[in-house]
Parts: C-alpha cells; sequence; structure tokens
C-alpha cells in the first residue's frame, strides 16, 4: 500500500468515527456524555488535520501504520515462551486472551507493563471474561501471534 | 433576583443568583437546612481534612450555610455517651449521610468501634446499617468508603468492606484517597438543590468522574508520540513508569489539588490510581523502573 493510499485509509477511517460520533450525540441526554462526545470529535478532527498537512510532505517520510491489522500472524507461542515476554528489561509486554497473542506493550491501560495487579506474558482469558464481556477492547489490540500447547 | 437576559449575565450571575436565592429561603424558612452526619469508620481521617481544604465552596460555608452538621466525631463540641445520643436524635428524620472509611466486619464488627450508646460499645458496623437505611441519601466519601480501599488491602485482618457491600440501599460513591473536597462538596450542593446527580455504572457522579486522567493529561502529547520519561522528575509521559493517568477517571488535570495548586503529574511524579477501584492492591506497583524502551504508542 502506498503512502498516500495509506494515509486516505486512515483519513476514511476517523471520517467514518467522526460520523459515528456525530450520531451517537443526537441519542445521548446527559451534559457530561455529551462533552465527553464532544471532545472526542475535537481528537479526531486535530487526527484529520495532522493527517492532511502529512499528504504535503515528501512520500519518504515514515506514515504510523493503522492501529488494527487484519491478518493473524502466524508466529506460535508457548505458555513458557509467553513468559518472557513480560514488559521488564527491555523485552515487550504480551497477553494472551482466547488464544490469541496481543501485544500490550504501548497499550495505555498496561502502565509498567501490569493492569489491575495482573503482570504482562501470561494468560488472561479468564479475567478478560469476567471483567470486558461485551466490551470492542480486542479489537484494538495489536496481534503478534497464537497460543500454541505444543 | 437580577433578569439573566443574556449569556454574558448567565454566566456572570447565575451562581451567585443561586446562592442568594438559597439564603433568602433560608430566611423566610422556606428552605430549612438539612440534617448532614458524617459517620468516620474504619479510615485515616483524610477525608475530613481534606474537606477542611474546601475553597468553593469552603468548610465555613458548608457548616453556616449549607447544612446543619448533626455529626462529626473530629469536629463536634459533645463528647463521649452525649455526642453519640446527638447521632440518634437524626433517626426518625430527614438527614444526608456522608461516610469515610470501610466497614469492618470481622469479629462482629469489634475491630472498629466508634463510640458508647447505652452503656454498650458501638460498632462502625452497627452504625452504618442502623443510619444508613434510613438516610435520604448516603455518600462514600474516600477510596476506603467506596470500594474497601487501603483498610481492605491484603492480606485484610479486619474483613473490611465498602459501605455499599452492608447497605442495600444506592450509595454515591466519591473514591479518591482523599476525595477531593469539591468532588464532595459538589455532590453535595447538587443534592441540596437538585437532589441526586446524575451517576455512572458504578454509582460515582459524572460531573467529577465522567472522564479519565489519561483524556485531559497536559503530558498526552508526549504520550500519543512515545516520548516517554525515564526516571521521576522528568517532564516528558511517564506512562513507562508506571502511571495509572489511564485507567482513572477523575479532573484531578483540571481541578488539581490543596485549592487548585499542583497534582502529581505536575511535579512529575505518575498517578497511582488513588481513585480508581482496586486501590491499592491492584495499582501496584505504584513505580516501575525496568520496563521495557517502546516506540509509538497505542
Amino acid at each position: 500500500m502506498s503512502a498516500s493510499q495509506n494515509i486516505r485509509t486512515q483519513i476514511q477511517s476517523i471520517l467514518f468515527e467522526v460520523n459515528n460520533t456525530m450520531n451517537l450525540l443526537y441519542y445521548v441526554t446527559s451534559i457530561e456524555k455529551k462533552n465527553n462526545l464532544l471532545y472526542k470529535l475535537s481528537n479526531l478532527m486535530n487526527q484529520l488535520i495532522a493527517l492532511i498537512n502529512l499528504t504535503e510532505v515528501k512520500e519518504t517520510v515514515p506514515i504510523p501504520a493503522p492501529t488494527q491489522t487484519a491478518q493473524l500472524s502466524q508466529r506460535l507461542f508457548t505458555r513458557n515462551d509467553l513468559l518472557k515476554y513480560n514488559g521488564k528489561n527491555g523485552n515487550p509486554a504480551y497477553v494472551t486472551v482466547n488464544n490469541i497473542v496481543y501485544d500490550v506493550t504501548n497499550n495505555s491501560a498496561w502502565a509498567a507493563a501490569t493492569h489491575f495487579g495482573l503482570s504482562a506474558g501470561k494468560d488472561y482469558s479468564s479475567q478478560f471474561a469476567s471483567c470486558h464481556t461485551g466490551q470492542h477492547v480486542l479489537e484494538r489490540l495489536k496481534i503478534v501471534g497464537r497460543l500454541t500447547d505444543g | 433576583m437580577d433578569r439573566i437576559t443574556s449569556c454574558y449575565d448567565y454566566e456572570t450571575k447565575i451562581a451567585s443568583s443561586l446562592v442568594n436565592q438559597v439564603k433568602k429561603k433560608i430566611q423566610n424558612g422556606d428552605m430549612k437546612k438539612r440534617s448532614f452526619v458524617w459517620l468516620e469508620l474504619t479510615g485515616c481521617s483524610g477525608n475530613i481534612i481534606s474537606l477542611l481544604d474546601g475553597k468553593n465552596p469552603d468548610f465555613k460555608f458548608l457548616a453556616v450555610q449549607m447544612v446543619d452538621i448533626v455529626y462529626d466525631n473530629s469536629l463536634m463540641v459533645k463528647m463521649g455517651e452525649s455526642a453519640i445520643e446527638q447521632l440518634f436524635s437524626v433517626r426518625g428524620t430527614d438527614f444526608i449521610l456522608a461516610v469515610e472509611g470501610a466497614v469492618a466486619t470481622n469479629a462482629n464488627g469489634l475491630y472498629n468501634v466508634i463510640g458508647m450508646y447505652k452503656g454498650k460499645m458501638l460498632t462502625a458496623y452497627e452504625a452504618v446499617k442502623m443510619l444508613g437505611e434510613e438516610a435520604s441519601h448516603v455518600l462514600a466519601v474516600g477510596t476506603c468508603a467506596s470500594d474497601g480501599g487501603i483498610s481492605a488491602a491484603r492480606p485484610n485482618p479486619a474483613g473490611c468492606v465498602s459501605v455499599q457491600q452492608v447497605l442495600k440501599r444506592k450509595v454515591i460513591k466519591l473514591p479518591g484517597c482523599p476525595c477531593n473536597p469539591d468532588w464532595c462538596l459538589g455532590t453535595l450542593a447538587h443534592i441540596l438543590l437538585y437532589g441526586e446527580p446524575e451517576l455512572d455504572n458504578f454509582d460515582r457522579p459524572m460531573m467529577f468522574y465522567g472522564i479519565s486522567i489519561h483524556d485531559r493529561c497536559p503530558r498526552r502529547s508526549y504520550f500519543d508520540r512515545g516520548i516517554f520519561a525515564g526516571k521521576l522528575g522528568e517532564p516528558t509521559c511517564m506512562f513507562k513508569l508506571g502511571c495509572r493517568g489511564p485507567v482513572t477517571r477523575t479532573d484531578c488535570p483540571i481541578r488539581r489539588w490543596n485549592e487548585y495548586v499542583n497534582w502529581p503529574i505536575g511535579d512529575s511524579a505518575p498517578c497511582i490510581g488513588c481513585a480508581q477501584f482496586g486501590f491499592p492492591d491492584l495499582m501496584e506497583p505504584f513505580i516501575s523502573f525496568d520496563t521495557t524502551k517502546g516506540e509509538g504508542t497505542e
């Protein structure tokens, strides 16, 4: 995908989000929730402006990749392998939920590779189910492989 | 009351006109000051100290204009059994109850005795159960009352639990270690004027707990560009040091503390998530120096 196509895809996904957010504004009744949505809209607009400015720059400047990866990587991890990826001493922070391994190294909710008492490098399928069922959390995470019991 | 005819008038006159309305109503006897009970249970008294630090409104305004403080173990004049009698004088009347500190449940609640009543020890558990079910509104002030907090931290020998766990009725939760005086007094003011404020899924007022620290952090642009601090005292994002701003919902970046002077990030120390459920056990470690050096963020 060329750099300008990349930017176009990102702009399209941001416009999609802007549209959804504006639609939500009609249905939300509380002032605080409306303000949150308006704040989100202004952030999205800033991202759009940044992207549009990028189109004026030469194409040799590196463009950050879209945050959602569609392809499942073929890399396999055993539970033992995963323990190494605990986010300490320069190692990335990986966690696995339902046999898919995600990279949470730079995820804002995993500061210092810990999240509500859980340390990276392990299987948190049951904890995830008891807390985040129904929430669109996993779709935003970067996938780096699958868990295998081999 | 001044007529409000423009947006400018709205901004400048609404607060004073509301206060004047309240004053007039109290003077005419149309609006009685409501009774207010502050119970301190298994805690550190941090929330009453924080309350005394209030600025807008301040404690004097609370005590003189807003409510009739019937009982507060740290501030009232009466002592001993006569103080406890005054506490129970609100039973059967309309009163608002604020509770700070968790509720100790082990050994029949004897880990926390708050006074003597009719010759017997009155435990925190008994007091909150008796008064909590009868109050018009119950405010759980501070993280210990809202969720167990430090009083309920591992190994929790006193069997401390949150106030909601011992009461069947709804409890408005105002977590924070301590709770910022504005959150407590602002919620109380809203109750006095307009009734219960809008609450989120965890029964916290949306007006104070509606947005995360991360979304309002002045260092957010560093986070977004992946510029992280390696040690305390650096001016950049402290995500790699373990900042819990992203998982904590309060307005600390805007309102700040000690009459709006400063807050942890403003002094280059990370947020430890003191107002989020799970504090302190689930927010540990508060500081980490052995994490990864990443590139870019999400």
